[in-house]
């Protein structure tokens, strides 16, 4: 490792009267890991991704900050509103509903390019076919032409991690990207994840509330619960020597299965 | 123990599209049966159709019975349904005890109260809740109220359509080993549809693995699993996360810290 | 609250109407608003506010009523639609399109031509335009609930088609027609203010607000108040309506 890290300090989400849905939650991750976040639903996990990116629901308020340390140990903050697809990317569930049903998908991908590098004609044709590749589309001439109900939902969770992508950021958001999919397109899409992290010194923030997704993706788990992190350590460590009762509780239940059968 | 379902070359069509065909089973009472299978391997339909509400092709029969389409009330009675979606598992205005007493068979006028009260203490919904509207329940209660109207009309068969993939983990826990318990003591049958297949192993005596409308591989759950003889279940298998972290990644090498 | 006042007023409108509102005075005509007429009188000497408050009386129910019948024949034709699906909605719908395909307004004239004015005539050529936005309606939110998981389990339960229908389809599409008829009261104020000015809906010298608008135009450009005073009461009650069936549309949703 370089030694270069991210952190979130401080990230609190509140609701408007006051009470907090995640609460002083700080994080610091090295460049070019994946920090699983796990817990059920309500924990506050999803939020605190969206707040990282300031994408936050209506009534509800973030604070905190997210900084860059390099391993001399100074630190610069992100301006989050300029890095928010740009520096940081997200990826979300549905694909399907966050991709625009009546542009093509080479109208979805271009829209970034245009904006923050300032593509144009061949070039943003020839940048779009890139990074379709670059994500284990082997079609991308096809691709780029349909419309996102033509495709399937692990190539449409394909197309949205090349949006994401398309301006290099150092940090991407992943929420629950796989939940929707079945389990042998997960499995490909988690290898994917996978291979552009290595690539690309890519960080990422991933969050499910499936433990064993987590720990094939996750170098360090953090487990969120009424939102605060209960538990965080490596990811081999927090599975086999869970902590927190809680954790075991999460363990428990997948596990629960295979003890179940035992009583036979 | 005797013979309690039986489907064989079980077929299902929409328009001219064959959407399943062949699939053949015999389950024992009080015995539990998987189908595993990928979105739009036609597990759904299968359910849908064993429950009677899908014209189908084939034969089914309860008891010996053969059972036709549509079916008559006191036929379709015999085998209930749970379904996926907790917000649509309910109907929004009926109360929930009012739900499952709606159910009961005839005979139970006077201590209709009580068996309701019975078959939520069963399924384990907290005493205060009892008279609660739907939206008031967490998709694990409304769950538990839908597993005791399925059981309140005393079916043979229950058929649990993802019934819990919706749920946190603890919760789709619970709900698993409740349906287990209940299956024990009542000797229904149980089919158990998921795309989890920790979830089928874990609950079920016998599996289908259901791939393009046909099944591609069925036996006893533990063979399947342990020694699965069609390259699909073998993809499946190896695709499904597993709890062991992927080694060579000590967690000493990563930085990470939290405040308090 | 603007709909509960009017309410009340067509309650109560008789009792506290200062003058009798049929009563003419004909030395007193076409008087400026004075202490004794606190909207003047008209061209017959009547009250213009006694008129205008007891013509609540006249055109809520009558409203009510229209919007009741045409959405009874609306439910009836849209559950049966929803319901049996097949030829019986295609060609109910069918219908219904044809109905639409017409302007609304010259419909109502013609069939108001062939019954004659008056109270029943209004009803009937009410509920033949107006069932149809309730069928669809119902027959759109039948067509959802019965796809509903509860409605699956409850016909596994051996309840019987129809019981199915009226005991758990039927509660739940209904709300959203709820907040729509109170629109359609709405609509259909304007509608029989707009006929009651051409002379085909409530005739005179019953006093009714498009009547009254009607008759005072002769003198527009003199006496303002006697158009102006109806006119305000039907957007003040359409308003009011409009509010009520936004907020229950709203309540009903959550």
């Amino acid at each position: 490792m370089n030694g270069h890290a991210l952190e979130l300090r401080d990230i609190t989400v509140t609701l408007p009267e006051g009470r907090a849905l995640v609460d002083q939650v700080s994080v610091r991750l090295a460049v070019g890991r994946c920090l699983g976040l796990v817990g059920e639903s309500g924990s506050g996990k999803s939020l605190l991704l969206r707040s990282i990116i300031g994408l936050l629901p209506a009534p509800l308020a973030g604070s905190g900050s997210v900084h860059r340390v390099t391993a001399d140990g100074t630190s610069e903050e992100i301006d989050r509103e300029a890095a928010r697809g740009h520096e940081i990317g997200m990826i979300f569930q549905e694909p399907m509903r966050a991709l625009n049903p009546v542009r093509r998908i080479s109208w979805t991908l271009a829209e970034p390019l245009r904006m923050h590098l300032g593509l144009r004609g061949q070039a943003l044709k020839e940048r779009i076919r890139e990074q379709l590749d670059a994500v284990g589309i082997h079609d991308p001439e096809r691709v780029a032409r349909s419309y996102p109900h033509q495709l399937s939902g692990g190539m449409l969770q394909r197309v949205m991690i090349a949006a994401a992508l398309s301006t290099s950021p150092s940090l991407l958001l992943c929420d629950e990207p796989t939940t929707a999919l079945d389990v042998t397109t997960q499995a490909k899409i988690i290898e994917l994840l996978h291979e552009l992290m290595a690539e690309r010194d890519l960080t990422l923030v991933f969050v499910s509330h499936d433990l064993a997704v987590i720990s094939q993706i996750a170098d360090v788990v953090a487990v969120m619960r009424e939102g605060r992190l209960v538990e965080i350590g490596g990811a081999s460590d927090v599975i086999a020597n869970p902590g927190h009762p809680y954790t075991r509780m999460l363990l428990a239940s997948v596990e629960h299965m295979a003890e179940q059968k035992g009583e036979r | 123990m005797d013979e309690l379902l039986r489907v064989a070359d079980l077929g299902i069509s929409y328009g001219q599209r064959q959407a399943v065909s062949g699939v053949s089973f015999a389950m024992k009472t009080g015995t539990a049966l998987g189908v595993v299978g990928e979105s739009g391997s036609g597990k759904s339909s299968c359910a849908r159709a064993i429950a009677g509400v899908l014209p189908h092709q084939g034969i089914i029969e309860l008891r010996g019975e053969r059972l036709t389409h549509p079916r008559r009330p006191s036929i379709r009675r015999r085998i209930q349904m749970v379904f996926q979606d907790p917000t649509s598992s309910l109907n929004p205005s009926i109360r929930c005890d009012r739900a499952v007493m709606q159910v009961l068979p005839d005979g139970y006028r006077g201590d209709a109260q009580t068996r309701v009260q019975d078959l939520f203490e069963r399924v384990r919904l907290p005493r205060h809740l009892h008279h609660a509207w739907p939206h008031e329940l967490s998709g694990g209660q409304r769950q538990r109220v839908a597993i005791a109207r399925a059981l309140a009309v005393e079916p043979d068969v229950i058929v649990a359509d993802e019934a819990t993939s919706a749920l946190d983990v603890s919760v789709q826990a619970t709900i698993l080993s409740l349906l287990t318990a209940l299956r024990r003591e009542t000797g229904v049958g149980l089919i158990l549809i998921s795309h989890d297949l920790s979830v089928v192993r874990a609950t079920t005596d016998q599996v289908l693995v259901m791939h393009d409308g046909q099944v591609v591989e069925q036996g006893p759950t533990e063979r399947v699993y342990a020694e699965p003889s069609h390259d699909y279940t073998r993809t499946l298998l190896a695709a499904a996360p597993s709890l062991r972290a992927p080694a060579a990644r000590a967690a000493d090498e990563v930085e990470h810290w939290v405040r308090t | 609250m603007i709909v509960g006042l009017f309410a009340l007023l067509a309650v109560v409108g008789p009792v506290i109407a200062p003058m009798d509102p049929m009563g003419q005075d004909l030395a007193g005509r076409l008087a400026q608003p004075s202490a004794s007429h606190l909207l003047g009188t008209d061209a017959f000497g009547r009250d213009v506010l006694s008129r205008v408050l007891v013509a609540a009386r006249i055109d809520l129910p009558v409203c009510i009523a229209a919007a009741l019948v045409s959405a009874l024949v609306g439910l009836v034709l849209g559950a049966a639609g929803g319901y049996l699906g097949g030829v019986v909605d295609a060609f109910l719908m069918r219908l219904g399109d044809l109905v639409m395909a017409f302007p609304t307004y010259v419909l109502v004239i013609a069939l108001i031509a062939v019954i004659g004015p008056g109270v029943p005539a209004i009803l009937v050529s009410f509920a033949l335009v107006g069932w149809v936005s309730y069928a669809r309606l119902l027959r759109e939110e039948i067509r959802r609930v019965r796809r509903e998981d509860y409605i699956t389990a409850a016909y596994l339960a051996g309840i019987g088609r129809p019981t199915v229908l009226v005991r758990h389809v039927l509660p739940n599409a209904i709300r959203p027609v709820l907040a729509y008829f109170v629109m359609d009261v709405m609509f259909a104020i304007l509608t029989l203010a707009a006929l009651s000015y051409l002379g085909l809906g409530i005739q005179p010298p019953s006093p009714e607000w498009g009547t009254m608008v009607a008759e005072g135009q002769t003198f527009l450009q003199t006496h303002w108040w006697l158009t102006a005073a109806p006119g305000a009461m039907i957007a003040g009650l359409g308003l009011g309506l409009l509010l009520v069936g936004e907020s229950l549309e709203r309540r009903l949703k959550a």
